[in-house]
């Protein structure tokens, strides 16, 4: 079954006093220097958080669930379609690509809650990256400042993207 | 004792509070007295390593549950004791026993339970896991937690754990609840589950991690002066709550860590020949045969922002 995260409430947005980025419009906008808060709420993220890392100065990917994502490789990159081929090569990716076991645990997709499998090469780079910061925390609330986790932390970003 | 999940859920999702929410500069910091510092220190340590625990405890029981609403309850959970254990920092941290977002060290027990949780917390079923968690959060909310209160006159330390006390007992509520639908089912097949699981060598390495952790708590706090009986109490709870469904109380993991407990807080038990051993053993394996910290231990802050 292929589930994606509750999508983030506009409501909720409003509180934020910051900048609130279309995924689509990311691309052309100027985030040098920026703050970002990425709500992974389907698979963009894995497009749109590798361009935010090489241009922001903090991005934070809020992602509870996680789908696989293969390298984008001729071929390798097509097992995407297929769901059993997609966990077997996702997981050796993420293996080799990710050395943290914590970041590793908050990569892997969860029974029921997988996210679409996606092909790309750069995204576990990106997560890896120092100006990023993967959260699996459940998002509590938005606040003019930024992001309130169920950890009790609020993260000051200046934009947010849902992704 | 029968709830409905996704009631449950709603009200976790609507009672949410950060640290954020204290004004942790406010008076009263001061009311600490000199002569209780140092025992505090430690009993704060070992609580903020308690949650912490729980919540690695709590992530391994989301990933085991095959209702999904469960699954997320527990998701919220582990993030809910990773809160209390940062609250608990952010007091540390008020009361001058930490400086900046510094982190208690881990006893010898603690870092074994974290190596075990770390590799093996999947190898039991979820139900045996609820039990265990479920009495840890009786002894800490029915002892521990009074007790600090008692003793601490800081009016923002009782604010806190008014707020921790109060997600205590929607965890407690879960809990319990699962232990019933788990005394549910039939127990024969379940006595089999049960049995084939302790024969595992993961399950009985974790029994020798969880003995002298237990033990050990057990004499640190009595040593700092918690009455006794406040642990026969919380263990009388135990057994009441569980007492009031015939499903739980027939559920043979319960019926395990109620008579557990009740060896635990008898001082007197000739089982605790066999636990003082074990602390005494585990004590002397030397910090750098253990290793790293995990890197989730990295995640624990007192910091309210990020």
């Amino acid at each position: 079954m292929i589930v994606t995260a509750a999508a983030v409430d506009p409501a909720h947005l409003a509180a934020f006093s910051g900048a609130v980025v279309d995924p689509a419009t990311a691309a052309g906008i100027d985030l040098t220097g920026c703050r970002i808060a990425v709500v992974v709420t389907g698979s963009q993220a894995v497009d749109l958080v590798p361009s935010l890392v090489g241009r922001a100065a903090l991005v934070k990917v809020f992602q509870r669930d996680a789908g696989w994502v293969v390298p984008e490789v001729p071929l390798v990159g097509q097992v995407r379609h297929v769901p059993c081929l997609a966990a077997l090569v996702g997981r050796a990716h993420l293996r080799y690509r990710i050395r943290d076991p914590e970041q590793r645990r908050q990569l892997t997709p969860r029974r029921g809650r997988v996210l679409a499998p996606r092909s790309s090469n750069a995204f576990y780079r990106a997560i890896e990256a120092d100006n990023c910061q993967l959260i699996s925390w459940p998002i509590a609330r938005i606040t003019a400042h930024g992001v309130v986790t169920a950890d009790g932390i609020e993260h000051w970003v200046d934009t947010i993207v849902p992704a | 004792m029968a709830i409905v999940l996704e009631d449950m859920l709603t009200r976790i999702q609507e009672r949410q509070w950060a640290l954020g929410d204290f004004d942790w500069q406010a008076s009263g910091a001061n009311r600490i007295r000199p002569d209780q510092r140092e025992h505090l220190k430690e009993f704060m340590a070992d609580l903020v390593w308690i949650e912490h625990v729980g919540a690695r405890g709590f992530a391994a029981l989301a990933d085991k549950a095959d209702d999904p609403v469960l699954g997320e309850i527990y998701r919220w959970f582990h993030a809910e004791e990773q809160r209390h254990a940062n609250a608990e920092l952010a007091l540390m941290r008020r009361w001058g026993m930490i400086d900046g977002d510094d982190i208690p060290e881990a006893n010898t027990n603690i870092r074994l339970v974290i190596e075990w949780l770390d590799s093996s917390a999947h190898t039991l079923p979820l139900g045996v896991l609820t039990t265990v968690i479920a009495l840890l959060e009786v002894a800490l909310d029915g002892a521990l937690v009074t007790f600090l209160l008692d003793e601490v006159d800081d009016p923002l330390c009782h604010e806190v754990f008014a707020r921790i006390n109060a997600d205590e007992s929607r965890h407690l509520a879960v809990d319990f609840h699962v232990m019933e639908l788990m005394g549910m089912r039939p127990q024969v097949r379940e006595a089999l589950v049960q049995l084939a699981t302790l024969v595992r060598p993961q399950v009985l390495v974790g029994l020798l991690v969880y003995l002298p952790l237990l033990s050990r708590m057990r004499d640190n706090i009595v040593r700092m002066g918690l009455n006794e009986q406040r642990l026969y109490q919380a263990v009388r709870r135990f057994d009441e709550v569980g007492s009031r469904s015939h499903h739980t109380r027939r559920y043979r993991p319960y019926q395990l860590a109620r008579w557990h407990a009740r060896m635990v807080v008898n001082r007197r038990h000739p089982y605790h020949l066999l636990a003082d051993t074990l602390v005494s053993l585990t004590g002397r394996i030397p910090q750098r045969a253990l290793g790293p910290l995990p890197s989730w231990v990295r995640s624990l802050t007192s910091e309210p922002t990020a």
